[in-house]
């Protein structure tokens, strides 16, 4: 099996670390959306819960439909982030092996070199 | 990570309250709109706990690229899961008479939550406090809630149901699993000869007795 170069993994390194910057920055996101969230429904049902803006029954369904709707929302793109961040975990752990597994080869190599090299030191 | 997870806590937090303000005003509803109330509320509360198992599963996945002996994201928990457990025990306690037309509904938003009280009692159980059992005043009156709120057995004979997993059970069971790896430790100290770390985590479980 070929072992990449110490190059091309210093790229995909990079390219992990973006794509978890950018799985944070969305969780991040979406953490305040669900904060504003339940902002929202604390101020629909008021601090005594006893629903200061005085709704009829209608408009409390309609309220209970579009915080299923939203909570909805916020599972759909959790479950993205969730496979990608899998992946990437994967990915992740997959370079952390390479990686050791190559320095290993370095560093076998240099043993080799070290072994082999009757020509050290001429007295 | 650890600031979404409070957000998602926050947010079941909230829906918890709308339960709660919605008991009183679905006594005053017609029957066609209750049935709506309730299946929103399932809806809810199941999307609420699938949610949060999205999220639990992420700090798992996020604890072993991190490595579980630094920056470990399962035991991040801090001080807002006593206070979510507090909200699920009293979401619990309050639905148990909740007068859901259909019982299969009731049963799974039940079954849902019982998760999520599962889920929260086991993190809290792995805490050092917990194990060592010196419980704060606050953890004292969640487990009395527990203690006196966890009656399914009465929600199960109302709605003509069998039995399922007593929550209470799963405390108290999670509780002695914390004490019997404790005594595991020190039976092993005793009759065997000891490695470095659990020398270590003896010590420091007897000094903290101290």
């Amino acid at each position: 099996m070929k072992i990449p170069s110490m190059a091309s993994l210093s790229t995909k390194t990079d390219t992990l670390e973006k794509q978890f910057e950018s799985i944070a920055l969305e969780e991040k996101t979406l953490s305040n959306l669900m904060q504003f969230e339940a902002d929202k429904m604390l101020a629909f049902i008021g601090r005594k819960r006893d629903f200061p803006s005085n709704p009829s029954s209608a408009e409390i369904i309609q309220f209970n439909q579009s915080c299923v709707q939203v909570m909805e929302s916020f599972l759909n793109a959790e479950s993205v982030l969730f496979k990608k961040l899998t992946k990437a975990v994967h990915l992740t752990l997959h370079e952390k092996n390479i990686q050791s597994a190559s320095l290993n080869d370095e560093d076998n190599n240099e043993a080799e070199l070290l072994e082999n090299d009757d020509q050290g030191f001429d007295f | 990570m650890k600031r979404r997870t409070e957000a998602a806590a926050t947010l079941l937090a909230a829906l918890f309250q709308l339960l709660r303000a919605l008991k009183s005003k679905r006594a005053s509803m017609k029957p066609s709109e209750r049935r709506l109330v309730d299946y929103d509320l399932a809806m809810m509360v199941h999307i609420g706990s699938d949610l949060h198992k999205y999220l639990s599963w992420s700090d798992l996945s996020i604890a072993e690229i991190q490595g579980f002996g630094e920056g470990d994201c399962t035991r991040s928990t801090g001080d807002y899961a006593e206070k979510f457990m507090q909200d699920i025990n009293y979401a619990i306690t309050m639905l148990q008479s909740w007068p859901f037309d259909n019982p299969l509904i009731g049963r799974q938003v039940m079954k849902r939550l019982y998760e999520l009280q599962s889920y929260y009692s086991d993190q809290l159980a792995h805490d050092d406090e917990f194990i060592i059992g010196n419980t704060t005043s606050e953890q004292a009156s969640w487990e009395q809630k527990l203690a006196v709120g966890a009656d399914i057995h009465s929600f199960n004979h109302e709605q003509g149901t069998r039995p399922t997993s007593n929550p209470d059970d799963n405390y108290i069971l999670t509780k002695i699993g914390s004490w019997t790896s404790v005594k595991k430790l020190n039976d092993s100290h005793a009759h065997q000869g000891r490695s470095v770390k659990q020398d270590g985590q003896v010590t420091a479980i007897e000094r903290r007795r101290i």
